[in-house]
């Protein structure tokens, strides 16, 4: 490092007393802390929390974990396990591609400055505020009970759950636009939703897609949770070797779908920082 | 033909930008309207398209009242009209040629303005329109790669697409600088005369506004209080309009020397 530029000082020497000298934490912050760190053990004491399993059944879980080192890769060639990844990968896609083209009407109905009235803005807010209250896994287990087909269920599970993320974020994008351009359509005679066409989606454009990218990666991790409560996929392929305690086989499932989402993860922000 | 008969201006929030506005003006006349910053030079051109409403008196365009327009009359009225800005308002993210077939949305139906298919006849239209504002080769360019003076000059051509009777222009010199402020002029000059488009343009500077206007109109405090021709408006005529003596930002050229 380089020496200070007053190196005629000692280094002993006290700095000169003009110094300010750092505010005390607020008392805000003080009692948040607290408040936190009360809740913190007022939970852990709720449910029983302890760490003692972990030592205690050290033993126990040896011998499991031991297989999990010695993965299975056989069972990735086997047919099912194969089309159990593709059906994951092909609800993702669609559940993406559906959800994206709703979330975009709707985004644009859910700013102000794209939507025909008042009302019609309102209510838009009101019902994706509702759809981002359930979480993917709440819209699962509802498909799950009224939809036959598995995969049917896990891509309008996901489909519901994008359409509540998009849209909000497109929507937002879509109140900071320029409103230059909505004027000049609407001085050529463009109608409202020529306005939205061709003043404010090519505005938004590079957002939207970027948040289309980004429930992507979602969509590929969620649909492999979701096919363990029945939704299709590979998730149901892992709920079967789990149920027959087939730990060497799960082994390898797992890992492969660490690999699978981490690459397609990777594939899709390339995409996404190209955009933005 | 664009007439004015007592027409008023309120917003809603009180403000009277306009105050008994009475004004004709004839086809293909190149009209240039003054006045000081906040006088409703914005207010005035923005009434006959509509954009903004008349709260009072009656405007009638080619003969039509606009006030009694419902949506799609006032759209039909709004394709007849060009319109271009001071900050351009183009979509800087899309190409020259994108942002002047906005100028053919009024006659696009639901899906072919939904995915783009623009037909052959619209497309020829915006090459015109480009050709005649002379930049046809930055038809593929992105709008934000261009300069100011090129911008306007796409939303003029923009406005030329529509086919218009009538060119609104506020203040479309404003925001450029006064060699490129004068060129744009004249393009606004020669669309006039070659398509006998009536063009009313709201301008700041007076010797702009001397050199282009067939006839220049002056505003103040929302009522009109000149009309007369470029060579009637003297110095006077203007300190009268603005309420004040003349300085150097009212005029594009500040260097003396004769005016071209
Ligand atoms: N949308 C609006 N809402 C309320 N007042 C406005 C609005 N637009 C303009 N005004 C007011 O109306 C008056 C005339 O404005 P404007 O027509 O923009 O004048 P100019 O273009 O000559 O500067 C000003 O006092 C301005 O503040
Ligand atoms: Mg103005």
């Amino acid at each position: 490092m380089s020496t200070p530029a007053t190196t005629d000082r000692a280094p002993t020497d006290q700095p000169p007393a003009d110094r300010p000298v750092k505010p005390p934490p607020s008392i805000g912050t003080v009692v948040g802390l607290l408040v936190f760190a009360a809740i913190s053990v007022y939970a852990a004491i709720g449910i029983e929390f302890t760490l003692r399993p972990l030592w205690e059944d050290v033993n126990r879980g040896r011998e499991i974990v031991a297989r999990y080192f010695d993965p299975n890769w056989a069972i990735l060639t086997r047919p099912a396990v194969r089309e159990g990844f593709l059906e994951t990968l092909y609800i993702a896609i669609i559940a993406t591609l559906v959800g994206c083209l709703i979330a975009l009407v709707c985004a644009m109905l859910a700013s102000k400055v794209s939507a025909p009235n008042t009302p019609v803005y309102r209510i838009t807010k009101f019902v994706l505020s509702v759809l981002r209250s359930l979480p993917d896994l709440a819209w699962g287990l509802l498909f799950v009970a009224f939809v036959v087909n598995p995969q049917l269920s896990g891509v309008l599970a996901l489909t519901m759950f994008n359409i509540g993320i998009v849209a909000k974020l497109t929507s937002e994008s879509i109140d900071a636009v320029e409103r230059g351009p909505i004027e000049a359509v609407e001085a050529a005679g463009g109608s409202r939703f020529q306005r939205g066409r061709y003043a404010v989606l090519p505005q938004v454009a590079p957002n939207y897609l970027s948040y289309c990218f980004y429930v992507f990666e979602i969509n590929i991790r969620a649909s492999a949770v979701l096919g363990m409560i029945g939704a299709g996929g590979i998730g149901t392929v892992i709920n079967i070797l789990v149920s027959r305690l087939q730990h060497e086989d799960l082994a390898a499932v797992v890992y492969a779908l660490v690999v699978v989402v981490f690459i397609l993860d990777q594939a899709s922000r390339a995409v996404r920082r190209r955009l933005t | 033909m664009i007439e004015f008969r007592d027409v008023s201006v309120t917003y809603p929030n009180g403000t009277k930008a306009l105050d008994g506005v009475d004004l004709t003006i004839p086809d293909g006349q190149f009209v240039v309207v003054v006045g000081l910053s906040g006088a409703g030079k914005s207010t005035l051109v923005r009434t006959i398209n509509g954009i903004v409403p008349a709260t009072g008196g009656e405007l009638l365009v080619d003969g039509a009242p606009v006030a009694a327009a419902n949506r799609r009359q006032l759209r039909r009225l709004r394709s007849q009209v060009g319109m271009i800005f001071q900050s351009f308002n183009l979509v800087n993210r899309t190409t020259v040629m994108n942002n002047v077939l906005t100028g053919r949305l009024h006659s696009a139906g639901f899906l072919r303005s939904m995915f783009g298919w623009f037909s052959g006849a619209d497309k020829e239209v915006a090459f015109d329109a480009l050709e005649r504002v002379g930049i046809l080769e930055k038809a593929y360019v992105r709008a934000s790669q261009l300069s100011g003076g090129q911008q306007q000059r796409v939303a003029i051509a923009r406005g030329l697409a529509q086919q218009p009777r009538i060119m609104l222009a506020d203040e479309p010199v404003a925001s450029l600088d006064p060699p490129t402020a004068d060129a744009v002029m004249r393009d606004l000059q020669r669309i006039n005369r070659e398509l006998g488009i009536t063009t009313v343009v709201n301008l700041h500077f007076l010797d702009l506004a001397r050199r282009y206007g067939d006839r220049i109109i002056g505003m103040r405090a929302g009522k009109v209080v000149f009309d007369g021709t470029g060579a009637e408006a003297d110095d006077a005529v203007f300190e009268s309009i603005y309420g004040r003596s003349l300085t150097a930002e009212d005029v594009v050229e500040k260097k003396a020397g004769p005016v071209a």
